[in-house]
């Protein structure tokens, strides 16, 4: 942290040993929560409101986390759990509308992978995807959660996550190369793994 | 992409390339200074205090319990007040606290036309009679029969904002008088003897006809209470006089 870091928490609480206890153990994590937040939800300003409440509800059930265990998986637990609950409330939150068997059906195969892309056509290539798999797709490639730990942070079966993150990754590469395409690039591969 | 490590380093690459707002962090820990966290300890004692106060509220009404006003405990004390009067003086104030100290009646009392209705027709005419001879401030609370201890009663009941004051009439019982029970009265009012008694803070004044017992019976001072007895004396033990004759 810099040295313009705002006060610990513990400095302000009546409770110093839980309050450095949670700066500790769930403070450090703050950047992933959101980062994981904005590519759930697709949206800066909501993503910061979700990790504000994330800390808050983590903080106020502070009681119930177990020293010494997971606090990373804790907080997306937490995480997701708000999302789902604002995922509610913004009907308007894109939702998973493909059937898994449609997914299949519709799946290209697969294409080679554009090396050219920049950050922005990954994130916007992960967007499109839909937010049940984008979401296992954090949790495992980019959180490297095992699968065990995404099963419980997602409320899924492991088998679910197992699943959804193989077709997700198929996604994931079909936009992909939807946009190598129209940078001109992995065009003749395609055609070429296509014949 | 994502299933060599070379793919996952660039998505894990871009998706790191999120700027988080600098002030993020500040706001979270503003947000959680403002609330304490829970306390499992506390959520532990939930139980041990919720028994705590059983037993405190147990052990209250164990020790208190005399103080409840149950049936048994108002007779117990309607009992332990009355047995320092003569016998005759009892039932009197017996029924005075039974009827006008325990009960709970509105703060509005019914139209005096209501009330008397409650009463037999031949004893209505009490009402006037007793209104005329306390001071005004006094309101018809209770007119109605009664019964305590085996004997009926005609009881009116009238109260101020100090004072409870109430005619009880009932009828004399074989060899129930009060010179038999020694008393000598205060004193001789239209050829009649009062007597006077008193306990804790009640008065009674009281006299007999051929075949009644009255008593007026309040928290007065007890030169107070027999001076109002005094004064309706004349006019009850007329009325009596007309209801036993007619009887």
């Amino acid at each position: 942290m810099t040295t313009d870091r705002p006060p610990s928490i513990a400095g302000w609480s009546s409770d110093s040993s839980v309050a450095e206890r949670f700066e500790a153990e769930a403070m450090p994590h703050l950047n992933d929560i959101f980062r994981t937040a904005t590519r759930i939800l697709g949206d800066r300003a909501r993503a910061e409101d979700v990790a504000q409440e994330v800390y808050l509800q983590a903080w106020k059930s502070f009681h119930r986390f177990e020293a010494g265990t997971n606090c990373r998986a804790w907080l997306f637990k937490i995480l997701f759990h708000c999302v789902n609950h604002h995922r509610r409330k913004w009907f308007r939150f894109p939702q998973l509308k493909e059937t898994e068997e449609f997914l299949e059906a519709n799946l290209t195969a697969v294409v080679p992978i554009p090396e050219h892309l920049t950050d922005q056509d990954i994130l916007s290539a992960l967007d499109r995807i839909p937010a049940d798999f984008r979401s296992v797709i954090l949790m495992v490639d980019v959180e490297e959660f095992a699968y065990k730990d995404a099963s419980e942070i997602l409320s899924i079966p492991i088998g679910t996550v197992m699943s959804r993150l193989s077709r997700g990754r198929k996604l994931l590469r079909e936009q992909l190369a939807d946009v190598a395409q129209s940078y001109g690039i992995g065009h003749a591969a395609t055609q070429g793994q296509d014949s | 992409m994502s299933q060599t490590p070379e793919a996952n380093n660039r998505l894990k690459s871009a998706v790191n390339s999120i700027a988080v707002p600098p002030y993020l962090e500040a706001r979270i820990r503003s947000q959680v200074r403002a609330q304490h966290p829970s306390h499992s300890w506390l959520f532990k004692l939930v139980p041990a205090a919720v028994a705590s106060l059983l037993c405190l509220g147990i052990a209250i009404s164990y020790n208190y319990g005399h103080l409840r006003l149950t049936k048994a405990s108002k007779i117990s004390y309607v009992w332990s007040v009355s047995n320092r009067l003569v016998s005759l003086m009892r039932p009197g104030l017996a029924d005075h606290i039974n009827c006008s100290v325990f009960r709970k009646y509105p703060k509005d009392a019914p139209a005096v036309e209501v009330l008397a209705q409650k009463l037999p027709a031949q004893y209505r005419e009490l009402i006037p009679i007793v209104q005329r001879e306390v001071p005004k401030d006094y309101r018809l609370l209770i007119s109605h029969q009664c019964r305590w201890d085996g004997r009926r009663f005609i009881h009116l009941s009238l109260e101020n904002d100090s004072h409870v004051l109430s005619l009880v009439i009932t009828r004399r019982k074989d060899g129930e008088s009060f010179q038999a029970e020694g008393l000598l009265p205060a004193l001789v009012e239209s050829d009649i003897p009062v007597y006077q008694s008193g306990v804790q803070r009640f008065a009674i004044t009281a006299f007999e006809t051929p075949d009644s017992i009255v008593y007026f019976v309040s928290d007065l001072p007890q030169a107070e209470n027999t001076r109002m007895m005094q004064a309706m004396v004349p006019a009850v033990k007329d009325l009596l006089q007309r209801v036993e004759g007619k009887a």
